[in-house]
């Protein structure tokens, strides 16, 4: 099992130094079977002036999907807690 | 079938199937070898960030998530009873690379931003499952009273 970050050869535009970043995730357990999660995480950018930036690169659908779930599971406690306590 | 016939056959076979199953032994491995380079070419990160484009004085960078599931397995086995004998060898496998887009990163004369991608369809069926969870479990907590 091993975490990587991987950077491309940076590209330039118009005097911005463009690097992306990715983040590679591999799991395999045995010499049969391997799945590999890759996914990007940033951008490291470098300006015309010679500043250095890092854009990190967030999945906004993960993360909303993580919020309705967490909020479904937040509603479905209180309605236990408050049928209990009407039961009660 | 005579007992020659039978002894031609058993001979032929000797000849014939180690030389078969080497050739199948060397396209499986073969296979296997080709489905490996293309799950580990799932690791590089010129997978996740594609081809840049050029639009309107903007530079386009696409960036998705890429997710590659592989497994396969091999055996092989042999018999003999009383009047013949035999063995054989076999594998299979499977896998599937999954992309989705992510974000997209655009350099303009304003400089450089990170624009995310956002999948309406899947956060629309999240939410519709996660109200059916509720609602379902609620009403169920409501007969039990």
């Amino acid at each position: 099992m091993t975490l990587q970050n991987t950077n491309r050869p940076s590209l330039k535009w118009r005097g911005y130094e463009i690097s992306p970043v990715a983040q590679a995730f591999r799991f395999v357990p045995f010499p049969q079977f391997g799945m590999i999660w890759n996914r990007p995480v940033g951008v490291r950018v470098q300006t015309p002036q010679g500043e250095t930036q890092y854009l990190p690169v967030y999945d906004l659908t993960r993360m909303l999907q993580i919020i309705i779930v967490l909020g479904g599971l937040l509603l479905f406690f209180f309605l236990k807690i408050v049928s209990q306590r009407r039961s009660a | 079938m005579s007992n020659l016939e039978n002894v031609e056959n058993e001979n032929q076979a000797e000849t014939t199937l180690p030389a078969n199953e080497e050739e199948l032994a060397a396209a499986a491995l073969e296979t296997i070898q080709d489905t490996m380079d293309q799950f580990m070419a799932a690791a590089d990160v010129n997978a996740v960030f594609g081809e840049t484009i050029k639009h309107q004085g903007n530079l386009i960078l696409p960036a998705a998530e890429v997710v590659s599931i592989m497994g396969f397995g091999i055996g092989s086995g042999s018999g003999v009873s009383e009047d013949n004998k035999g063995s054989g060898s076999g594998g299979g496998g499977g896998g599937k690379t999954f992309a989705r887009p992510v974000a997209v990163i655009v350099a303009n004369e304003q400089g450089v931003q990170v624009k995310p991608v956002v999948d309406f369809t899947k956060i629309y069926l999240t939410a519709f499952t996660t109200l059916a969870f509720v609602t379902s479990a609620w009403l169920r907590m409501r007969r039990g009273q």
